[in-house]
């Protein structure tokens, strides 16, 4: 057996000679063959995988933590799903609030279609064929068509090493939306702030049929010592909808990417994002728009906002295929940079394969604006809660995105957490209500 | 209230400013007039602390503190308020939130309860009433796409809401229609009481005719050239600044 580029894919080789243990060391095999990316690779040109390569990983034991981190939950009616390094809890999670025809199943024991895992389809993505050799749990939902809109999920990654090692967990989500229904789940990365690294490399499955919407929304909140990436596919039918807001604070390196498929006629995407990051934190968003029907529009905003020695990558991209005609695709970056040394890249692509389509990007690159800084601070406000209202207006125009709810105050709260006016994410959806 | 001993200020090596004198007195009410770029809007600008301004000489006093070593918030919080000539616009800060951070600011520094969201937005709505300040102006970022008129509109909304010691209005009345003018004096005059004080720079004699100076001063070409009493600015419309700008030899 060639050596493997990661040591935690030789335990594999001694599963029994089943289909499951089949396609998991296919994807193994598909991970040795496009290997770790390197420093050329374009699609991790930004990312610092050193951070990944340099620890000694071990797979995450079947145990939790004696403590587990804690998690702030959104206001109002929800059900909560919880995955401890990857593995699903019942016992943890709580699903009171979904109608009766809603499944939630977790992927470990779970026969038939999923069965255990394997399968992560779709693109040659080495860290997606990581997790479908790796995957041995996480939790499937299921929406029935005509479901009308459910209660919030809040699906919690809890990354938690029980013991001194660092570990990997290679979690896997699936959510099903049927048509005429609307869903809106929160993924939310918790970690410990003073345990062992965490590798957590997720891959979220969505499909949504004619008339469904999907609101999916990423609250990655780890510790410097984690490496946490998220990807996510997504297929989107006949005038149904997937928006997806991630928002990432901290962390050591983050990465979301998320390719959807607009594979019919009046499909819609957007496909937002923000980085608040400082220190040594890195941040990348990755997306991948494919208009592959007519009549799709796509939009796609993205803010970082970098302090201290943080980076943030947007590689955004986006494909209209030939028969995609009347496409309307947005994609911009704005980013902010308050320190000198803070660094972001934007870069927003386009492949266009049809001439009737509308299709724009940008990418800007700031500073506080000092004017601005000097009326507050005129007003009587000191300068550190001036700029903080300046940072927030920023960062805030894509949870603006983000549909009103328990979900967005949850997100807002964190942010505002970050820039040390927590009280201000209140005040924000009271003014707005008013 | 305000003392000026002979201030001198530089802009990138220039001297704009070139020895302001000046003793503005708890309950009076000064105006400031003077042909365009002679200094009047540096003068109010190095008065509320904006950088950029390079004090070369002099000082100034704001209720005997020396106001030039304070942070601009601490100007603020001491009760000295600039209405901007050229009202920033901030997208993305709703108008409520941003004076309500002032107002509350301004409240822990004279140790004030702060009020919170429902109660200020209910302040706010009732003080913009009276300006004509509409809740869905509130709502909407600071100054960003406001009219001019709208956004000197605001800039009163502030000053009722912040209640300062002093005011420095400058070209408050620029931009606003006859009504709002009126409404805009109502407001100041609301506010003339015997231990605040007011600096007021225009260019009308119409404004003065709302709030009547207790001393006139022509600034031209960074020096007071002229002081006076309410009847100044008449002679000034008849005479324009001609005279004082290019003084006979
Ligand atoms: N930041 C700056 N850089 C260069 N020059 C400046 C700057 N600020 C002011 N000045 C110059 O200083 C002079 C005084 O400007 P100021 O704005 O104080 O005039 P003003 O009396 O308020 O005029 P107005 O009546 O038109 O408002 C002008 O010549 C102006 O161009
Ligand atoms: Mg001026």
């Amino acid at each position: 057996m060639a050596e493997r580029t990661l040591p935690f894919l030789d335990g594999l080789d001694a599963l029994p000679d089943d289909a499951l243990a089949a396609a998991r060391r296919a994807g193994a095999a598909r991970f040795d063959a496009l290997g770790l990316p390197g420093a050329r690779s374009e699609l991790f040109k930004y990312g610092k995988l050193e951070r990944l390569t340099g620890v000694p990983f071990e797979a995450a034991p079947a145990e939790a933590p004696a403590a587990l981190p804690g998690w702030p939950a959104p206001d109002g009616a929800h059900a909560r799903l919880v995955l401890v390094n990857g593995r699903y809890r019942p016992d943890l999670s709580d699903l009171a609030a979904l109608p009766a025809g809603v499944t939630v199943r977790g992927l470990a024991d779970a026969a038939e279609d999923v069965g255990g895992v394997a399968p992560a389809t779709g693109d040659d993505h080495p860290f997606l064929a990581l997790n479908a050799a790796l995957a041995t749990d996480g939790v499937a939902l299921e929406v029935p068509a005509g479901s009308g809109e459910l209660p919030a999920v809040h699906l919690v990654h809890v990354a938690a090493a029980p013991g001194a090692a660092p570990i990997a967990a290679h979690p896997r989500v699936l959510l099903f939306v049927g048509g005429d229904s609307t869903l809106s789940v929160l993924e939310h990365l918790v970690g410990a702030a003073d345990g062992p690294a965490v590798f957590t490399n997720a891959v979220t499955e969505a499909a949504v049929g004619g008339d469904g919407h999907l609101r999916h929304h990423r609250l990655l909140t780890a510790p410097q010592q984690a490496v946490s990436l998220f990807q996510t596919r997504a297929s989107v039918g006949r005038d149904a909808s997937f928006d997806s807001t991630s928002l990432t604070i901290d962390g050591g390196l983050t990465r979301t990417d998320t390719r959807v498929g607009l594979n019919a006629p009046g499909a819609t995407a957007r496909v937002n994002g923000a980085t608040l990051g400082r220190d040594a934190a890195h941040a990348d968003h990755v997306t991948r728009i494919t208009h592959a029907a007519p009549h799709g529009t796509s939009e796609q905003t993205f803010k970082s906002v970098l302090d201290g020695g943080a980076r943030a990558a947007y590689q955004g991209g986006v494909v209209v295929e030939r028969d995609a005609a009347k496409t309307d695709a947005r994609q911009r970056h704005d980013a902010l940079l308050l320190s000198g040394s803070a660094e972001a890249d934007g870069k927003p692509s386009l492949e266009i394969y049809n001439d009737d389509v509308a299709c724009s990007h940008g990418n800007t690159m700031g500073r506080i604006d000092r004017d601005a800084l000097f009326y507050l601070r005129a007003r009587g406000i000191g300068e550190d809660r001036a700029r903080a209202l300046l940072v927030a207006a920023f960062a805030d125009a894509v949870l603006d995105h983000v549909a009103p709810g328990g979900v967005r105050t949850l997100m807002r709260r964190a942010a505002h957490r970050w820039l040390d006016m927590p009280e201000d994410a209140e005040d924000a959806e009271a003014l707005d209500a008013a | 209230m305000l003392k000026i001993h002979d201030l001198h200020v530089a802009v990138d090596g220039t001297e704009i400013l070139n020895g302001i004198d000046l003793d503005l007195k708890a309950g009076e009410v000064h105006a400031i007039m003077g042909p365009n770029g002679s200094g009047k809007s540096t003068l109010a600008n190095v008065l509320a602390g904006r950088d950029g301004y390079d004090v070369t000489g002099g000082g100034v006093t704001f209720k005997e503190h020396d106001l030039l070593g304070m942070a601009p918030e601490e100007r603020a919080r001491e009760g000295l308020f600039l209405a901007f000539q050229y009202p920033v616009e901030i997208p993305g800060v709703a108008t409520t939130t941003f004076l309500k951070h002032a107002v509350n600011a301004v409240r822990r520094h004279r140790g004030e309860e702060e009020v919170d969201a429902m109660g200020f937005v209910k302040l706010a709505r009732e003080k913009g009433r009276a300006l004509g300040i509409d809740d869905a102006m509130l709502k909407r970022p600071v100054n960003a796409g406001f009219s001019g008129g709208e956004k000197k509109r605001l800039e009163t909304l502030q000053m009722a809401l912040l209640e300062p010691g002093l005011a420095i209005l400058d070209e408050t009345d620029s931009g606003l229609d006859i009504d709002a003018l009126k409404t805009v004096a109502d407001g100041v005059n609301a506010l003339r009481t015997e231990d605040r004080a007011m600096l007021v720079i225009t260019h009308y004699q119409r404004l003065l005719d709302y709030i009547v100076p207790d001393r006139v001063h022509v600034l031209a070409q960074g020096r007071i050239m002229r002081s006076g009493d309410k009847d100044l600015p008449a002679e000034l419309e008849r005479q324009g600044y001609a005279d004082l700008v290019n003084p006979a030899a």
